[in-house]
């Protein structure tokens, strides 16, 4: 008899993903806004960093965590004299989530930029706006829907990962057991577990609501800026 | 005189594609008649693999032996993965796979015994005793096999049997195979885990902090053998009397498993 | 001429290959720049709005040194007081006419409905810019402009969208505001008799950089 609760592990998927991409957001939009407007030294070092997790497998991109992160590592040992050790947490779930979402959320950020007429920055800074304030009230505005969009597309990512989360968070039921987890470990068993048909559905209905859902507002941001390029 | 074959390959890009092609149809290494193939528990890796060197000084058969949790294996097997002959880690397994059909019944013997133990870090802070101390607040996390693996399954009982599980139920990680357990252990993320006393042998980097009591003990037991699917039914049968021979006796019990007499 | 020159630069801006010497000294305070298509007049207004990249020498306005490559001097555009009125007046597509005419810091909304009027754009205020024609988008960016209270109007052909008319009402409202505010502006437009009542000077901009031009000859160069 398994003691998995498919519930539990659903649960723990959304609300991973769910706080992964939230917390990646205000660096993905920096990130893609200074790649999108700006020439700097050292840009395409930073533009391959950042799709490495993309391109890795994602079992390297786990254990290259791990050993920044692990509790034999001086960063993860801290974190563990003080209460807080990050591997084979929830907190490592939501850790390996982030950083596989990651390149989707900066592509996408950095692609909503991109699509906005770079003039409308200018126009905003004649009219006594600074970098930051035309930033907030012309450039974030414009660029929404198309960063929601590139949010949905990392959220769907980081609600699916495996490879990096077995590595760096374990399999601990209602801690770290995701769906992905949680349908590996019943592959095992040796009939079928009628844990697994939740799982599924909830996994392939969520993968396809959410592309939906990008898809939507993706070509809504396009109109919406489509409309006003004469 | 010039065939259709060779004006190809007298152009550098038709070469290459030609050459390709032909590599193609002969493959490096698919499983050539008489090689054959074992899957074992990985509790066996060093074991096995040392034999599979001493059978193939004795022998012209090449062996394979692909090592992994014992539940993965034979779910591989029941789905029809090509191999000659399974070690599985407990008899539960095996007798799942004989009620499918696949394994030549005459053929399995049970041939290694082991015990379980819990093991710690080399360098751990606290050093558990007794299942009970397992409870306590120092032993933050303690990782097991998964729920389908004999090592998870055995250790859920041993555990059951003590009355610890809802004790220690908070900081259970469950590894895919009694090797990642291990692993975990080794690398100081888990504060102990419980494997085979073979397994702590394997690796130094972690010490056995006490065996599980006699009582306790699961009956633990290894049958090997032939499966129905083989088409080298003789050598698969001559690979198993290799490792109930002197010699793999003597690698077994070096690796610190229990060699039962037939 | 002894006054002290409102419009006084010393430039070169490199554009793709090309490299653009734009000379200009005059104390005139209105001046429209006229001359063939890709002479570079909206990149001489970009470069006064702060906003041209590649821009190399000096640049001062009534006084004020905006741009001086040499000492490291360059005003960014939110200093410089400027009210620019693109050639497609680039109006905010994710607000509403009334917001865009607010969009300047320093516009007070006690002056946006007597504006609106005088521009006959006060219909229009809860439209969003997508739902007007490209008459009303150019006055609302002239409107806009307008209320943000600046020191220099740029103007890049800001009556192409408006019938004779409607261009009539226009000039007269920013030739009252221009008087009353005391503005410089720089119009680039290729009907300069129209805007006769807006500029002191005119001025031809070509490969070669700026000459002085008659405003009231027939200027039949076209854009």
């Amino acid at each position: 008899m398994s003691t998995l609760d498919p519930w539990l592990a659903i649960g723990l998927s959304l609300r991973a993903a769910a706080l992964a991409t939230l917390l990646s957001l205000p660096a993905a939009i920096a990130l893609g806004h200074a790649l999108a407007r700006r020439r700097f030294l050292g840009k395409a070092l930073v533009e391959a960093i950042v799709l490495l997790p993309l391109v890795l497998p994602p079992v390297v991109t786990g254990l290259l965590l791990l050993r920044v992160f692990g509790r034999r590592s001086p960063i993860g040992a801290s974190l563990a004299a003080a209460g807080l050790p990050l591997s084979f947490s929830t907190g490592a779930v939501v850790l390996a989530a982030a950083i596989v979402g990651f390149p989707l959320l900066v592509r996408s950020t950095r692609s909503a930029f991109e699509a906005i007429d770079v003039r409308y920055e200018q126009l905003s800074r004649t009219l006594g706006w600074g970098k930051v304030s035309t930033f907030v009230r012309v450039s974030l505005p414009l660029a929404a829907p198309g960063i929601l969009a590139g949010s949905v597309l990392a959220f769907t990512r980081a609600l699916g990962e495996f490879g990096a989360t077995v590595v760096l968070a374990g399999n601990v039921e209602g801690d770290t057991r995701t769906i992905a987890l949680a349908v590996y470990t019943l592959l095992d068993a040796p009939r079928s577990d009628p844990a697994m048909r939740p799982l599924l559905a909830a996994s392939v209905g969520l993968s396809l609501l959410a592309v939906l859902v990008h898809e939507v507002l993706t070509r809504h941001h396009l109109e919406r800026l489509g409309l006003h390029h004469e | 005189m010039r065939t259709g074959v060779t004006r190809i390959a007298a152009r550098p890009w038709g070469a290459a594609v030609f050459l390709l092609l032909s590599g193609a149809c002969n493959p490096a290494a698919p499983k050539a008649a008489g090689d054959l193939t074992v899957f074992a528990a990985a509790s066996l890796t060093e074991s096995l693999t040392a034999l599979e060197q001493a059978w193939e000084q004795q022998s012209e058969t090449p062996v394979t032996v692909s090592f992994g949790a014992t539940s993965q294996l034979a779910k591989q097997v029941q789905e029809g993965a090509p191999a000659d002959v399974f070690a599985s880690a407990d008899a539960e397994w095996m007798d799942t796979l004989q009620a499918a059909g696949l394994v030549r019944t005459d053929t399995r013997r049970d041939l290694l015994g082991n015990r379980l133990v819990v093991v710690v870090p080399k360098a751990a802070a606290f050093t558990p005793r007794s299942l009970a101390d397992l409870g306590r607040a120092e032993l933050r996390r303690l990782a097991l096999a998964g729920e389908n693996v004999p090592a998870g399954r055995y250790a859920d009982a041993v555990l059951a049997a003590a009355g610890q599980t809802s004790a220690v139920q908070p900081k259970i990680t469950r590894g895919d195979s009694v090797r990642t357990v291990l692993r975990w252990v080794a690398d100081g993320e888990s504060d102990a885990g419980f494997v085979y006393a073979s397994d702590a042998k394997a690796s130094p980097a972690v010490v056995v902090a006490f065996e599980v009591p006699a009582e306790l003990q699961p009956k633990i037991v290894y049958p090997f053998a032939v499966l129905s699917t083989t088409d080298t039914p003789q050598v698969a049968a001559e690979f198993i009397a290799f490792c109930a021979s002197p010699k793999g006796r003597a690698v077994f019990e070096e690796a610190g498993f229990a060699v039962l007499t037939p | 001429m002894n006054d002290a020159p409102v419009f006084d630069l010393d430039l070169h801006v490199s554009l793709g290959v090309r490299d653009i010497p734009l000379q200009l000294h005059t104390s005139a305070k209105r001046i429209a720049i006229v001359g063939p298509s890709g002479a570079g007049k909206s990149t001489f207004l970009r470069i006064l709005a702060g906003v041209q990249r590649r821009v190399r020498g000096r640049l001062r306005f009534a006084g004020s040194t905006w741009l001086d490559s040499d000492a490291g001097i360059h005003a960014p555009p939110e200093q410089r007081r400027i009210g620019w009125v693109p050639q497609d007046a680039l109006l905010f597509p994710h607000v509403d006419v009334r917001r865009n005419l607010l969009g300047s810091r320093a516009a007070r909304p006690e002056r946006v409905h007597a504006l609106a009027e005088a521009l006959a754009i006060d219909t229009l205020l809860t439209r969003f810019p997508r739902h007007l024609s490209g008459g009303e988008r150019q006055r609302v960016a002239i409107g806009r402009a307008l209320l943000s209270e600046p020191a220099l109007l740029l103007l890049d052909e800001p009556f192409a969208a408006l019938d004779p008319a409607r261009r009539r009402d226009v000039v007269g409202v920013l030739s009252s505001e221009v008087d009353r505010s005391e503005l410089c502006v720089v119009l680039v437009s290729h009907d300069l008799d129209r805007v006769a009542p807006l500029v002191d000077r005119c001025f031809t901009l070509t490969e070669c950089g700026f000459t002085e031009t008659n405003p009231t000859s027939d200027v039949t160069t076209q854009d």
